[in-house]
């Protein structure tokens, strides 16, 4: 699939460090405050949907409700988990879509 | 190091749909050209819009046949997550500095099977989806994506190092750095395309502050079945929206936003926008708040038509305010002109901003052409060769030398790499093969 | 009836300050953005579209100018800069034109020079009014030696006299400005078949408007400053109007002795000075949408007010300090100011608004009891000529 029109670093010899996370993190003086901030929240906010859907399926305003989340951070997150599989639509209440999580991995 | 050629005979900037048709239509007539590109994946706009008007052809469908077109012809060298940091005049040719960002992924040897995406425990609001979606910190942008590799977005790491364990083809290399390519090249095409006016450019919209008004490009984005949320909800809440609000010329024809020209495809997106959620939602009610609808191209007013009949409203007049209910539904605030002047408050679930075309690139001193009062790149000749600017041998593509659709902007770059293969054939000796 | 179309409005209307009436896109962004627009009078966008398409019928006989207090909001927000909130001060100035019967505003509104020219006039005949007579002013000082060691006013003018003056002075001005009130009621309501109860139930709504300008509360924008300003000014001109036309045998003491009417002058003369001096600064500073764009008459508005008061004061100090020439002085350069001011402005000029803002709200709601009438908006004026 890739092609070999695409111009880059093609075809040289890896240094010694390439395969190391440690050289990047150097260079970049580790996360920033502020990329800490963001990931510590990133967690917890699902660690609250996930701990929240295990009790059955649930729209986005019943998630925020529970979890006491805003609603369009709520919206964010489930679409998220929705993109990379961690929960699937469930059915239709009304005009909204419920959610729950996905069993099998 | 690079193992870019040290020549080139022409070098398009920016691979949208118009970049790409003017270098395959360069490249068809044997010149060797390099297509230069900002962003991880070529393809521009075009290629996350969900239909276009007014044929309502599946917009990535007909995309990404150009896109692989572009990346295997035999002469054309694409080079994405690319920056132009200088054009400067030589002879009748140019020396052009270049600046390829790190990937920290070999492109050579990914094989695009996305492991570290599906690794990466960071999420961050996707690009590609004007944020409403999310990608990892590395990440492939979309499954159209050429080059169908992955790239690490430093800003968003947490050094983890997963990415690279899990990678079955060994890619990363974490200590890349970003890399100065200087070339040559006999003429300049430049399509660098177009951004839309920013959400908070009219500040009685609240189009920044308020998740249910949202950008056009995200609608399109929402209306995709590859979109974000896979079926069109709304932003706040995953509602399935059963109203809703179009407000035309929200980033255009408005001088106290800067932006006094028509944007040309704006009233059309509505339209289209409108008729495909009538197909999507049932019973969705959807209204166009506009100050003269503008169907201007080839099949366009029979398409308004075709949309007044599926049963969108069309309402003279301008929306002046939008505001936030509790439930954050929206109230907007408009002038009924066709019905005595009746100022009307209205409730909506979601209100789209048909906000204007403006210029993606400001190139600044990094390439001497002129910009008009509009910002988009001037043409010398505006009538006779739209396509030249103001510096010879640098030629104009799509939307950065004013707003069109589609349809223009790929018979704009057609004549702009014709003048471009005049201006090689007359400047360097000719390399035309048969 | 149709309407007839006037191609030279749009330029007469150029020189009332209404200059970008061509701008105007008809969008509606004003109507709609507006806080005091609202059921079945909505503005600014309905009557530009008169002014363009030059409706003079419809100009005439709308209230909606009167109904904006140029909160500005429009004027901000309007895609073409099309300054909607000028025009419709531009068209108040206009419509005070038209309900003059005597044709003075039209010219004074059309020539700065014309105005200037007759508030001159007016001054010219007050000099005259204390020069020429016997019995009044410098002839009758003259006569009255120990009136140049010790102020005495009844030496110079005396009482009886000014004050008949200013029964001449509100007579004329009353006149003038009711029988043009009298006319914006005629041009508005012919033919509106409203009925005649309800000019008498809705009469309250006049007497309301006039005393509390209650609508610029509503508007959205810089409301606290302007609306509690403007009544601060109402009630120091009000003052000081029923001071001198009614109380001014109390309040113009011949001696320097003290009057409890003084201390009604003193919160009128204050006031008066302060406000005048904050409108002054704040339409040279040019912030507020409202104070952008200044005609002649904006001007004169606060100006000719403020030397009023302070020629009044300065007068009364001069009297204190036992100053006698100095006092006539001020006192004659004091009339020379505030007469021509009144009988200028308040009927011709930009004064008038106080009657006609009121008259306007309550012309409105007796508006609504006429019965419907049919095609009474032609759809055709919504919709761009061409
Ligand atoms: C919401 C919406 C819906 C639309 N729907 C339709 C439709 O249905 N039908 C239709 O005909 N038209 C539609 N259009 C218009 C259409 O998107 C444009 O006409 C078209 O995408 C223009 O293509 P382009 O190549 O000129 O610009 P772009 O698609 O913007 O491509 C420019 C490329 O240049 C790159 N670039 C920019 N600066 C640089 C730089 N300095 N260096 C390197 N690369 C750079 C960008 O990353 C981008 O990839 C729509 C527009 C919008 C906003
Ligand atoms: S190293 Fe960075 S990009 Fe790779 S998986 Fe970890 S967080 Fe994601
Ligand atoms: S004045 Fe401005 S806002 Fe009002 S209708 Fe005209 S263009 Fe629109």
């Amino acid at each position: 699939m890739s092609d070999k029109k695409e111009a880059g670093t093609n075809g040289h010899a890896k240094s010694e460090g390439a395969a190391s996370i440690k050289v990047l993190r150097d260079r970049h003086g580790g996360m920033s405050a502020e990329m800490k901030e963001y990931y510590k929240e990133l967690n917890n906010i699902r660690k609250l949907l996930f701990d929240a859907l295990k009790s059955g399926p649930m729209t986005v305003p019943e998630l925020a409700r529970k979890c006491s989340l805003k609603s369009e951070t709520t919206m964010w997150h489930v679409m998220a988990m929705r993109r990379y599989g961690e929960v699937v639509e469930d059915k239709i209440q009304g005009d909204y879509y419920s959610y729950r999580l996905k069993e099998a991995h | 190091m690079s193992d870019l050629n040290k020549r080139y005979d022409g070098m398009v900037i920016g691979a949208g749909i118009a970049g790409m048709q003017a270098a395959l239509d360069l490249a068809e007539q044997g010149f060797q050209v390099l297509l230069v590109e900002k962003d991880p994946s070529i393809g521009g706009v075009m290629v996350g819009l969900n239909k276009v008007f007014p044929t309502l052809d599946c917009s990535s469908c007909i995309c990404t046949p150009r896109m692989a077109e572009a990346a295997h012809h035999p002469n054309i060298t694409i080079q994405t997550y690319t920056e132009v940091l200088n054009v400067d005049r030589n002879g009748p040719g140019f020396n052009v500095k270049l600046l390829k960002k790190p990937r920290y992924v070999d492109e050579d040897t990914c094989i695009g099977c996305s492991k570290c995406e599906l690794e990466c425990p960071v999420l961050v609001p996707h690009e590609f989806d004007y944020g409403l979606g999310s990608r990892r910190a590395v990440y492939i942008p979309h499954s159209n994506a050429i080059p169908q590799v992955a790239t690490l977005d430093v800003e968003h790491c947490t050094f983890c190092g997963k990415c690279a364990k899990v990678c079955p083809a060994d890619c990363f290399i974490y200590d890349q750095q970003p890399e100065e390519i200087e070339i040559e090249v006999g003429a300049v095409i430049v399509a660098s395309g177009l951004q839309i006016t920013p959400m908070g450019a009219k500040a009685e919209y609240n189009g920044d502050k308020l998740p249910n008004v949202v950008n056009p490009l995200g609608m399109e984005r929402i209306q995709s079945s590859n979109g974000p949320y896979g079926t069109v909800l709304r932003p706040s809440d995953g509602k399935i929206p059963k109203k809703i609000a179009y407000v035309q010329c929200a980033g255009s024809r408005d001088k106290t936003i800067g932006v006094s020209y028509c944007s040309r495809v704006c009233c059309m997106y509505a339209l289209k926008q409108a008729l495909l959620t009538t197909h999507y939602i049932h019973g969705v009610e959807i209204t166009i708040y506009h100050m003269d609808i503008r169907a201007f191209g080839k099949g366009y007013e029979q398409f308004y038509r075709r949309a007044m009949d599926e049963g969108i409203k069309i309402v003279k007049g301008k929306v002046a305010k939008i505001d936030e209910t509790d439930n954050q539904d929206l109230i907007i605030r408009v002038e009924h002109l066709d019905e005595g002047g009746r100022v009307e408050e209205a409730r909506y679930d979601m209100v789209v901003l048909s906000q204007g075309l403006m210029p993606a690139w400001k190139p600044g001193s990094a390439l001497g052409i002129d910009v008009g009062e509009d910002g988009f790149f001037e043409s010398v000749n505006p009538k006779i060769k739209p396509t030249l600017s103001t510096m010879e041998g640098v030629f104009l593509a799509g939307v950065s030398a004013g707003p069109k659709d589609i349809p223009d902007s790929i018979v704009e770059a057609g004549a702009a790499a014709m003048e471009a293969a005049n201006y090689l054939q007359r400047t360097t000796k000719p390399k035309v093969t048969a | 009836m149709g309407s007839r179309v006037k191609p030279g409005v749009v330029q007469e209307l150029a020189r009332y300050g209404g200059d970008t009436v061509p701008t105007c896109f008809n969008c509606g962004n004003c109507t709609a953005v507006c806080s005091l627009s609202k059921d079945d009078t909505t503005f600014p966008r309905k009557y530009i579209r008169y002014m363009q398409l030059g409706l003079e019928d419809k100009m005439t006989t709308s209230l909606e100018p009167w109904l904006c207090y140029y909160c500005g909001d429009c004027s901000d927000t309007c895609p073409r800069e099309a300054e909607p909130g000028e025009l419709m001060m531009a068209s108040r100035r206009w419509l005070t034109s038209r309900y003059d019967w005597t044709g003075l505003s039209r010219l004074m509104y059309k020539s700065e020079a014309f105005e200037i020219f007759m508030l001159v006039l007016v001054a010219v005949v007050v000099l005259l009014l204390f020069t020429l007579p016997s019995n009044y002013g410098f002839k009758l000082l003259s006569q009255h030696p120990e009136a140049l060691t010790t102020v005495n006013m009844e030496a110079f003018a005396p009482l009886h006299l000014t004050h008949y003056g200013d029964w001449v002075v509100a007579a004329l001005l009353g006149f003038l400005l009711l029988s043009n009130a009298a006319r914006m009621v005629f041009m508005v309501m012919r033919g509106s078949g409203a009925p005649l109860g309800a000019y008498i139930t809705e009469f309250k709504e006049v007497i309301i408007h006039l005393l509390t300008q209650k609508r610029w509360s509503e508007c959205t924008s810089n409301t606290a400053k302007h609306w509690v300003r403007h009544i601060f000014l109402v009630t120091g001109y009000a003052t000081m109007f029923i001071l001198v036309v009614i109380f001014l045998p109390w309040f113009q003491r011949p001696d320097a002795n003290f009057h409890w009417t003084s201390l009604f002058g003193y919160y009128g003369t204050v006031v008066l000075l302060a406000v005048t001096l904050w409108m002054i600064a704040d339409r040279m500073g040019k912030k507020d949408q409202i104070h952008k764009h200044s005609e002649l008459s904006d001007w004169l508005f606060p100006l000719l007010l403020f030397l009023t008061a302070l020629t009044g004061i300065l007068m009364h100090a001069f009297r204190l300090l036992g100053l006698p020439m100095p006092t006539y002085v001020m006192y004659l350069i004091h009339l020379m100011v505030a007469v021509p001011m009144l009988v200028i402005e308040v009927p011709f000029g930009k004064w008038a608004h106080l009657l006609y803002r009121p008259l306007a709200v309550y012309l409105t709601a007796v508006k609504r009891h006429a019965p419907a009438r049919l095609g009474a908006m032609a759809p055709a004026l919504s919709r761009p000529d061409h």
